[in-house]
């Protein structure tokens, strides 16, 4: 089995779940789908920081929650007329508006965390990532106004160009649309000057100083556009849910969102796809057999640590690697 | 005297109570092999070290071409022209050997930004790359991933990416370690052959190469700097001689001196 | 203080071995449950204490065994991933063992009631037990790790794993009884603090990001450093929670003033990391990268 060859079948696969649903009439798992992608996308994201930069961030879903928070505001606010903190706009429903803002709300607060979470490494990252999101988090449950513990609600789906975007069929072909570009994107960067250089730090810091580039900034770029890209499903998963909440800014669900990763195959191009698809698996059939399904998931990904490093892509592909 | 392309003035540089680096001033002039030997523990790595920008000194200054690098960093002073051989082989070993050159050639042309066209369809950067590698006759080597190759193999990468950088000086430390007695030959004539590019500082235990390369030699003890001169002045010197042997002799050829 | 159990056994445990522990927070829940299990049990406090204690450290050297001694070798996402499984499966053992619902654990008769300290403050004996049991266990810390064979063991470990091995320590038995000591620390802390609040699935997750903000202000590896860093954070915990509604209140109805006023209390312990990380990324006392 070649990589292409896997990676055609996935991309075929989902394209092919609109027509069955369609078919069979299941809207539930069209539904179902669309958490895929949308999830697979907060995984593409991770990726760049984490597959192609090394950099292991516990806080992603800072990011995730970021953009679906951005999303529920500026909604509400539109929906009911408000002016945003004093500058006389009230916000939008149209996705086209909310995508940009999201995105840069998602960059300017990846860049204060980078730039002071990157001046540690190693265990040190990863424990201050994490701590930034719990901040995050802290913030989201103390803001009353925007629906603290309990979350915001909006109950309209964000526009998008037009078209009804309540339909499960349109809105999933929309976030699938999303996906392919973050894909198609991540492919191009892993083999662009760029992703060599970021790979190069991943490997050896020193050596890449030492053809006179700096690894800080290099890390720091590749931060802030796997953020973005996290920032991005999160607001698509607040329109599907019509819902956000602080648990989206859990560092429970950063570990999901590496797991995503790791089960799939870090670094690989498909590698949060298949870990997406097979979470959400699994949480469906597992959670529908036992309520402990949670142990099952975490015994599948202790096995896969310990045993089965290169996540299912790996096992599949089973290339030597030095 | 042209300018020396290397200037370290008076560098001082101690560990708690240990001096590494005591009051060291030397020059690299252009188009000289000068060799730094001394025993084990002399302090030669942390000389180099500051050289690069690894390390910085207590004291002292660091010119590299006339400008004063003391407070730069490792990448900034590698921009600058100075071109290094880790020690210890450090290529990239999920790389393939044409992606580790390449990657020194976009470190010298500051492509570092450029996110959508591919690595490896800049042709003028491969086909630089390409001629490195052909020098160093790893040219058909070039796909095999970097951690795949013998030890020889990896030094020789290391060299070609210090070469794709085009650097003002070259710092070798201990190039020859570890190669076997068939490679020798052709790293001394390598080594050798970098001097019309550029001058080398070469930090070397195999006493043979040392003396057959070297246009000038310093010898360093205890972080102190005993002498600087051609070969032969330092094979009759007594401080040298007592410094690495205590009262023998030295033997013409001081192959593995410890 | 129990922070500082907490932190201090993480912090053990990273420096001597270089793994990150993210289970330690199930430790915590697991010494909790301990000890009301032992107190259902019909066993008085002090007994089911000591028992939460043992029973966590067995099942940090269980864990130490099973899990973390694969990972020594490997890098810390590996580590981090594997420690977050464990508390997956931990939360829902301690779920299908207990039940969702929080279980009671009553402050023993002997240490409840308030006591009159000075400046008129009273203040619950149980807390006073709590703060003089850390400092026992800070001194005995102190003690082993500065006085005893093991401690110079311990020491050693940190600076240079291979040296100790080849001196003929048993690495790998010094591990299990380190990862242990940190394992038991953490039941403690769950134990004590379960009397005081409820005892519940997911308990030890907020006390352990906490630990690490106080690990990373403090510096890894100096347990010294986390006793400091725990006072400050602790300080500022309970500063801020008292200090900020009342700033608030000024142009904030009172019920807002509060509730924000300690959610932002958390966020100043963040304020206070990235500040460190801002000035000295290794932490007040901790070793330069």
């Amino acid at each position: 089995m070649t990589q292409y060859r896997i990676n055609a079948a996935l991309i075929l696969a989902l394209l092919l779940v609109p027509v069955y649903a369609q078919l069979s009439g299941d809207i539930f798992s069209l539904t179902l789908a669309t958490k895929v992608v949308i999830l697979a996308l907060a995984a593409v994201g991770l990726n760049v920081a984490l597959g192609l930069g090394g950099m292991v961030s516990f806080g992603h879903a800072a990011f995730f929650g970021l953009g679906g928070y951005v999303t529920g505001i500026l909604a509400t606010h539109h929906m009911n007329a408000e002016s945003l903190l004093g500058t006389g706009w009230t916000g939008s429903q149209d996705m086209l508006v909310i995508w940009p803002v999201a995105v840069v709300v998602c960059a300017a607060a990846a860049l204060m965390i980078g730039l002071l979470s990157l001046r540690t490494s190693g265990v040190y990252f990863i424990m201050v990532t994490l701590a930034f999101a719990q901040m995050m988090y802290y913030l989201a449950i103390a803001w009353p106004a925007y629906g603290g513990e309990d979350g915001l609600s909006f109950y309209v789906r964000n526009q998008f160009a037009g078209m009804d975007t309540m339909t499960p069929l349109t809105y999933y072909l929309i976030t699938l649309a999303v996906l392919l570009c973050a894909l198609w994107l991540f492919a191009r960067l892993s083999h662009s000057g760029f992703g060599l250089v970021l790979q190069a730090v991943r490997q050896n810091p020193q050596r890449v100083q030492s053809v006179g580039i700096s690894p800080f900034q290099v890390q720091l770029t590749a931060f802030v556009m796997s953020a973005v890209i996290t920032g991005l499903a999160g607001s698509l998963y607040a329109d599907l849910n019509r819902f956000v909440s602080p648990q989206s800014l859990s560092w429970h669900f950063s570990g999901e969102i590496i797991v995503f990763v790791i089960l799939g195959g870090v670094a690989r191009l498909m590698g949060p796809v298949i870990g997406a698809m097979v979470f959400v698996l699994l949480e469906h059939w597992l959670g529908g057999v036992s309520e402990h399904w949670q142990f099952f998931l975490g015994l599948t990904l202790l096995v896969v640590v310990m045993f089965a490093r290169g996540g299912v892509l790996g096992l599949l592909l089973r290339k030597d690697q030095p | 005297m042209s300018h020396p392309v290397v200037e370290l003035c008076n560098l001082c540089k101690s560990y708690g109570s240990l001096e590494v680096t005591a009051n060291v001033s030397l020059t690299v002039q252009p188009g000289e092999i000068h060799a730094l030997i001394g025993p084990n523990g002399a302090g030669k790595s942390t000389l180099i070290k500051q050289i690069v920008g690894e390390a910085l000194p207590d004291s002292g200054r660091v010119l590299l071409d006339g400008r004063d690098v003391t407070s730069w960093g490792m990448a900034k002073r590698a921009r600058a022209g100075v071109g290094r051989i880790f020690q210890i082989s450090s290529v990239l070993p999920a790389f393939t050997v044409l992606q580790n050159v390449v990657l020194a050639v976009q470190g010298r042309e500051q492509r570092v930004y450029g996110f959508w066209k591919q690595a490896l369809s800049f042709h003028n950067s491969c086909d630089d790359a390409m001629d490195v590698l052909e020098q160093l006759g790893l040219h058909q080597r070039c796909e095999v991933l970097a951690g795949n190759l013998s030890h020889g193999e990896r030094r020789r990468l290391e060299l070609a990416m210090a070469m794709a950088l085009r650097p003002k000086i070259y710092l070798l430390d201990e190039p020859m370690a570890g190669i076997g007695s068939e490679g020798t030959q052709d790293m001394l004539s390598l080594i050798a052959s970098l001097r019309t590019r550029a001058p080398v500082l070469l930090v070397e235990h195999d006493m043979d190469a040392v003396f057959s390369l070297a246009d000038r030699i310093s010898v360093l003890d205890y972080g102190h700097l005993l002498m600087t001169g051609t070969p032969d002045e330092v094979r009759g010197n007594e401080q040298v001689l007592s410094a690495y042997l205590g009262d023998d002799g030295m033997p013409t050829s001081t192959q593995g001196v410890v | 203080m129990t922070l500082f159990l907490m932190a201090a056994g993480l912090t053990l445990v990273f420096g001597v071995m270089g793994v990150i522990n993210l289970a330690h927070g199930s430790l915590y829940m697991v010494g909790a449950f301990a000890c009301a299990a032992g107190i259902q049990m019909g066993a008085g406090f002090f007994v089911s204490l000591l028992f939460a204690v043992g029973v966590a450290a067995l099942t940090g050297a269980v864990i130490e065994i099973v899990v973390v001694r694969q990972l020594y070798q490997r890098d810390h996402l590996d580590q981090v991933l594997a420690t977050f499984a464990l508390i997956l499966m931990a939360n829902e053992l301690m779920r299908w063992l207990f039940g969702s619902f929080p279980l009671s654990l009553d402050v023993p008769v002997l240490l409840q009631g308030t006591v009159a300290l000075p400046f008129g403050v009273t203040y619950s004996v149980f807390r006073l037990f709590i703060i003089a049991m850390s400092v026992v266990v800070a001194a005995a810390l102190f003690v082993l790790i500065a006085r005893t064979r093991l401690g110079v063991r311990i020491r050693a470990g940190q600076s240079d794993r291979e040296m100790v091995a080849a001196l003929g320590v048993n690495i790998r038995r010094l591990y299990t009884v380190v990862f242990a000591i940190g394992a038991g620390l953490a039941g403690l802390a769950g134990a004590l603090i379960g009397s005081l609040q409820s005892v519940q699935v997911g308990m030890g997750e907020p006390v352990l990001i906490i630990a690490f903000v106080v690990i990373i202000i403090g510096g890894i590896g100096s347990i010294f450093g986390s006793l400091v860093a725990a006072l400050l954070v602790g300080t500022l915990d309970v500063m801020g929670k008292f200090l900020l509604p009342i700033v608030f209140e000024v142009f904030m109805p009172v019920g807002q003033a509060a509730s924000m006023g300690s959610a932002l209390a958390s966020v100043a312990i963040y304020v206070l990391m990235a500040a460190v990380l801002l000035f000295k990324p290794q932490g007040l006392f901790g070793k330069p990268a």
